[in-house]
């Protein structure tokens, strides 16, 4: 099973992901609260827009030294008025909703076998299977950004992550693993198994990540950002589809969450009030998914004295590395 | 600075997802029973296998009593024992019985998580059988299944050996590939198929020289002209087989090799045994081991679909096993300097069998390592031999049906097979040793089988160049270095033939690195004849460089009207008895009355009745009795009275001096038995009396003289108990060279002066009114001083070699810290004469005549016992014998009287325990010190005196052999 997989890519899913993975938020949010102190009361706003998102940020410079917000700050329609003891507060969450469309740009590395044993180790061994690969599919998702403005660094800086639907990867065999059989003979004996074909697998994925994004032009119109932040890919419900490998028995498949780091640059704009426009593009380097198929299962009709073999364990090892483009409409809350 | 901790961060957590853990293999096979020993249904399984039943989980060691071999009478009384890892359970050494049932039972106790255990037994099989019997022989076993059904125990493929088995033995002599006797058929074309016949005992393999053609029929036809070792001939049977199609539209070359330390495969062994050691376990020699060495074997694979799942496989014939040399010792203890140097276990017809799938599993089980690993099924026929001279003259020996099954599992990218097989040995030439191995070999396409480039070499035979006395009903062994091409010997490679050409009717023997030249009929006495070895080639094709003719005469055999007597019988002593009472059989019936009284006579379960001549009989006057009161030759079961309840059913053998009758059943302990042998009432040779070769009757009192006018006279009747089989070798060992061929008591013309068997006796003065003494008969010892008269010896000795024991008491009162007892039985040796001149007034020229020289019974009776202790790292054997000297035919003129009647002599004999070239036994003694033996003469008148006479000390010499080894047609 080469392949494997991978897919990383993932979303966090939305119901339960999002519940961990911004249960750590709220304590971020409280030291930001607590850095803002010193800054209220907020300055006064430039423009007549009802809220400003942008927090007076605990800046090297102190606020009276820059009392009125620059030309870059980030402005972001909220959807809700947020008061704090009477006073209007700037938003500092936000959200993009939209369409993420997951490439991986995958390479693999041979298939390799383990715990092969029995009858099995007559025809193939531990190792890597020279010529092998594994490529993981890529999925188009609805998925949204959820941020938050962290209140120091004069608006640029926010941390966000992405959530959005599980979707199903598939693994697919590349080269050798798709066109030959891996194990043709035993003892020199022909054994009947034939090519795996391309299909391998398929798997339920998520990719919770999370960024921090600086804000090149936080006050300006069309704002560019670039970011970076960590991912996991997180998969579920993984099992084998090849018609061959499942013909004697499911086998059991496990895919270990990959971790990965998130490289992210991006544009958005206020196109309505506040509304917001985005264009994201993320970069997950680093994201080698690991795959396992355990009990492996084949027949060999060459070979009635066996009839199936177990083959043992196939692991597969992807680079998945899955750019992530991502378009969206959003806006600031809270 | 963040980047590279999120790196560091990614790349750990990636190392730690790559972590190596195993997963174990599904196990979708049941617990229980993953291989036995014997296999179910198995025939012929040698007495001494090792009995075990392996299991996938470890066994309960405390319900070993639920692990019982049932036998005909019931539970067999051997102790089970847990080996093997803890999930084997074996029978080491279960006393079976020959020719029985047994089954293996086991009962879930001992296997708590076995799903597999039958409700039954879980093993049946019948052990072999290789007694001689009353009956016809019949055909039991084709290729280990009922004839009737030839393949249902083990399947025929295109390249199978057929291996026969009989109910009996069968006389080689008369196993050859013609009409009536052995005949494999093809039906599509009623052509017989060219093939090569090898037997041994009750075991016959069929190697065709070509293969076999799937679909085909064939027809095996065995007739009378096979006949037992009694003579008796086959009840014909025709087999159809049909060898089923293994190759379909390939075959696929393997090779394998035995399995090293460090090779792949699986770590504990599945049969409970040290893998790769053939372990040997006989009294005799102790436990020994060799274990095999490095070597491959090619061997070619079926079709794997082409039997529908099982897999045949074929060795072809030619390759070889090689093993590490035995230091043989007897009891394990005392080396008799034989060291065989690297033993070979050469396969002398193809070898084969098939992988199937486990039989303890449901038929749609796939194998599994752990509990359902692939059966394994290995037919072979064998030759087993050693590369010294010495030790390959006593080791070689052809041993058929050898039945090998075992285990496969497949691990590590290799096949390992560990197959289990028993066979017996033949060792030193006087017994079979129980000799079990476990054979592991693993798959390896890299290994490459040595090829034989070596020619064969002549290294021994027997008889040797130019010996003069081969006995004419033996055949010629011709013992090479390695085992050769059967079927060109017997195309004219080799081949017997006289002096003047004219060629000689054999049959050519296999008997592993050697060959036997067996005449059809007896050879002609007086005879020179010699063996051309003209093609001689291995199997590789290598050839025997050009080679002289071995020449050879047998002896010579003059006529004479002396009656035939005994020289020794086992069980009792040779000669009619009388004075009977109810302690004692008596003693020598001619003998002094104050004789010493045998002790009662036993023969334990296991030996057989053997008897001696003291010349060859005629064989048309040895009958067995098959009624009470029958035949010349009675062995019958009686009661107190002596009286006879019934003839015992059995096989008598004739040689050409030599009985040897094996009853049907063994006997059975306390039971009443009797041998008799018929000499008449006169010299005249009438129907049912035994006789010799010129029709004189027998004589069995020769105390009362030895000379035809003796002829006839008391039966030699020997009434003896059963007795429990015992663990001892037992052996007649004829005293060889002998002088006395006709057995005249006189020295022929012509006759061998076997200086190995005399008595060089020695007048050291007289007393009385004889003046002097001397020796008219040539002295037979020129280069020592004075005068020497030979008496020359002729004879043989029932010997039982025991096991091993410690504090032995030597003849010279000290003791050996350990030894080997040999326990010998009161026989007879007959010496011929001497002649002398004695002045008693008057000159007195005198023969002798024979003399006779019983061996007494020891105190308490039983045999006298010798020792064989290591002396300066050989064997020695030391004995004391006391004898009674009697010279009944030395008849002195004028009324004169002399006492050489039962003149009691004491003497220690000692020599070595050595083996000659051709691999029998030697025991080589003489005497200690002098024995003195005076005569005293009592003429009228109240004259007389003595004649002082000695055997100087190691001038009695007595060399014993044991039988040839494969000369004699058993």
């Amino acid at each position: 099973m080469r392949a494997a997989l991978l897919a990383l890519i993932a979303f966090v899913p939305l119901a339960a992901q999002a519940d961990s993975r911004v249960a750590g938020l709220p304590k971020k949010a409280k030291k930001a609260k607590k850095a803002k102190k010193p800054a209220e009361p907020p300055a006064p706003a430039p423009e007549a827009e009802p809220e400003i998102d942008m927090a007076p940020e605990p800046d090297p410079t102190p606020p009276a030294a820059n009392p009125m917000p620059s030309a870059d700050a980030e402005v972001a329609v909220s959807v809700e008025p947020a008061r704090v003891g009477g006073k209007k507060k700037a938003h500092r969450f936000y959200f993009r909703g939209g369409v993420a469309h997951v490439a991986p740009l995958s390479s693999s590395r041979p298939m390799e076998l383990a715990d092969v044993d029995g009858a099995a180790s007559l025809a193939v061994q531990n190792g890597p299977i020279d010529g092998s690969g594994s490529e993981v599919s890529s999925a188009t998702i609805a998925a949204i950004t959820i941020g938050y403005k962290l209140p120091f660094g004069g608006g640029r800086l926010s941390l966000e992550t992405v959530l959005g639907l599980p979707f199903t990867v598939k693994f697919r065999a590349t080269g050798t693993l798709a066109n030959e059989s891996i194990a043709p003979t035993a003892l020199g004996i022909p054994t009947g198994v034939g090519p795996l074909g391309p299909e391998l697998g398929e798997a339920k994925a998520a990719p919770p990540l999370i960024t921090l994004v600086y804000n090149l032009r936080p006050h300006a119109k069309v704002q560019p950002f670039i970011g970076a932040g960590a991912a996991v890919l997180l998969t579920f419900n993984p099992k084998v589809t090849n018609p061959m490998l499942t013909k004697i028995s499911q086998p059991e498949m496990s895919i270990a969450p990959a971790p990965g780091l998130v490289l992210q640059a991006g544009i958005e704009g206020k196109i309505y009030k506040g509304l917001y426009a985005r264009l994201d593009v993320k970069f997950i380097a680093f994201m080698l998914a690991r795959a396992e198929v355990h009990h492996i299962q084949v027949e060999t009709p060459e070979l009635p004295l066996f009839g199936n073999v177990e083959v043992g364990t196939a692991k597969m090892s992807v680079w998945v590395n899955p750019l992530i483009i991502q378009g969206g409409l959003g806006i600031d809350f809270w | 600075m963040v980047v590279r901790i999120a790196c560091r961060v990614v790349i750990a957590a990636a190392l730690l997802c790559g972590c190596d853990s195993s997963t174990p293999p599904l196990a979708t096979a049941e617990p229980g029973v993953v291989f036995t020993f014997p296999v179910d249904g198995q025939r012929d399984v040698p007495l001494g296998s090792r009995i075990v039943v392996t299991f996938s989980d470890e066994v309960a060691s405390s319900a070993l009593g639920s692990f019982t071999l049932m036998g005909p009478a019931g539970p067999v009384d051997a102790m089970p024992e847990v080996v093997g890892n803890g999930k084997s359970v074996q029978f080491a050494a279960a006393p079976l019985e020959e020719g029985a049932t047994y089954q293996l039972i086991v009962g879930q106790a001992l296997a708590p998580t076995a799903k597999n255990l039958p409700s039954g037994p879980l093993v049946t099989f019948t052990t072999r059988t290789a007694r001689p019997r009353a009956a016809a022989p019949t055909l039991v076993a084709v290729n280990g299944g009922e004839p009737q059904s030839p393949a249902a125990f083990r399947p025929m493929y295109e390249s199978s050996t057929i291996r026969l088995v009989f109910s009996e033995p069968i006389d080689p002599r008369t196993v050859t590939a013609v009409t009536g006797a052995v005949e494999l058929i093809d039906t599509s074309t009623r052509m017989a198929v060219p093939a090569t016949i090898l037997a041994s005992g009750i075991h016959v393999s069929i190697d065709p020289k070509l293969d076999l053609r799937a679909g085909t029929a064939y027809e095996l036809r065995v007739g009378n002209r096979l006949v037992d070792l009694g003579g008796q001939p086959l009840t014909p049977a025709v087999v159809m087989l049909t060898p089923s199609n293994s190759r379909g539209t390939q075959t696929i070359p393997q090779v394998l090799r035995t399995r090293q330390a460090n090779d792949p495969g699986p770590e504990h062994s599945r049969a409970g045994a040290e893998r790769n050691v053939i372990a040997i376990d006989k009294p005799l020699i102790g436990k020994e081991s060799s274990t095999l060495l490095p070597v491959a074997l090619d061997a070619e694979l079926g079709d794997p679909k082409a039997l529908g799942g099982p897999i045949a496989f074929t060795l072809r014939k030619g390759q070889r096993l090689r093993a590490t040399g035995l230091d043989v010792k007897l009891g394990g203890e005392i080396s008799v300097g034989l060291e065989t140097g690297e033993i070979l276990i050469e396969l002398l017809t193809d070898a084969g069998g098939r992988l199937y799938r486990n039989p303890h599993q449901a038929a749609d089980q796939r194998p599994e390592n752990a509990r359902a690993p692939l059966y394994v099924d290995l037919s072979m026929d064998v030759a087993v031999y050693a590369v010294d001279p010495k030790g390959n003259a006593v080791l070689t020996q052809t041993v058929l049906g050898v039945q090998a099954s075992g285990t496969a599992v497949s691990s590590e990218g290799v096949l390992a097979i560990e197959a289990v097989a028993s066979m017996e040995l033949g060792l030193l030439g006087v017994t079979a040793a129980p000799t079990n191995f476990v054979l592991e070999l693993i798959t390896d396409p890299a290994a490459k089988p040595a090829p034989d480039i070596t020619p064969p070499a002549l290294v021994a035979t027997m008889p040797s160049l130019g010996a003069n006395e081969h006995p004419v009903d033996e055949g010629v062994e011709v013992i090479f270095n390695e085992p050769v091409d059967l079927d060109k010997l017997r195309a004219g490679g080799l081949r017997l033939e006289t002096n003047a050409g004219t060629a000689v009717a054999t049959v050519i023997e296999s008997h592993g690195a050697a060959v036997v030249v067996r005449p059809i009929a007896p050879l002609a006495y007086s005879t020179s004849y010699r063996v051309v070895l003209s093609d001689v080639v291995d199997a590789a094709g290598n050839k025997l460089p050009a080679t002289n003719p071995i020449a050879f005469t047998t002896p010579r055999l003059v006529n004479t009207d002396a009656p035939i007597t005994v020289t020794a019988i086992h069980p009792g002593v040779p000669c009619a008895l009388t004075g009977a009472n109810g302690s004692s059989p008596g003693r020598c019936q001619g003998g002094q009355s104050n004789d010493d009284l045998y002790d009662s006579f036993t023969l334990p379960a296991n030996e057989m009745v053997q008897i001696a001549f003291s010349q060859p009989p005629q064989p048309s006057s040895i009958v067995r009795g098959i009624a009470c009161n029958q035949g010349s030759v009675r062995i019958e079961e009686i009661d107190g009275a002596g009286t006879c309840i019934a003839a015992i059913a059995g096989t008598l053998m004739t040689h050409n001096r030599t009985l040897t009758f094996v009853p049907d059943k063994p006997w059975v302990p306390a039971k009443r038995y009797r041998v008799r042998l018929v000499s008449g009432t006169n010299s005249g040779c009438t129907a049912g009396e035994l006789c010799n070769f010129t029709g004189v009757a027998a004589s069995f009192d020769p105390l009362g003289g030895t000379t035809n006018g003796e002829a006839g006279g008391p039966d030699l009747s020997i009434a003896f108990l059963g007795a429990e089989p015992v663990k001892s070798t037992f052996l007649l060992a004829d005293t060889a060279p002998f002088t006395d061929v006709n057995g005249s008591g006189f020295v022929e013309s012509g006759e061998p002066l076997a200086d190995e068997n005399r008595a060089a006796l020695e007048i050291t003065g007289t007393t009385g009114d004889i003046s002097q003494a001397r020796f008219t008969s040539p002295d037979c010892l020129p280069g020592r001083t004075g005068t020497q008269a030979c008496m020359y010896l002729t004879g043989s000795m029932p010997v039982e070699m025991g096991e091993v024991t410690t504090s032995c008491p030597l003849p010279d009162g000290s003791s050996a810290a350990s030894c080997v007892p040999v326990k010998m039985s009161a026989q007879a040796m007959y010496a011929t004469s001497v002649s002398m001149n004695a002045q008693l007034v008057i000159g007195i020229d005198t023969d002798t005549g024979t003399s006779v020289m019983r061996i007494r019974e020891p105190a308490g009776g039983g045999g006298v016992t010798g020792y064989i202790v290591n002396q300066g790292g050989s064997p020695m054997l030391l004995v004391k014998l006391d004898l009674y000297m009697d010279a009944p035919d030395m008849s002195l003129p004028l009324g004169t009287s002399h006492d050489l009647h039962s003149k009691p002599l004491s003497m220690t004999l000692k020599g070595p325990v050595s083996f000659l070239p051709d691999g029998r036994i030697a025991i080589s003694v003489a005497n200690t010190a002098d024995l003195p033996v005076v005569v005293k003469a009592d003429a009228a008148l109240g004259l007389g005196g003595n004649i002082n006479m000695k055997v100087p000390a190691g001038e009695m010499k007595l060399q014993l052999l044991s039988p040839p080894l494969r000369g004699v047609a058993r």
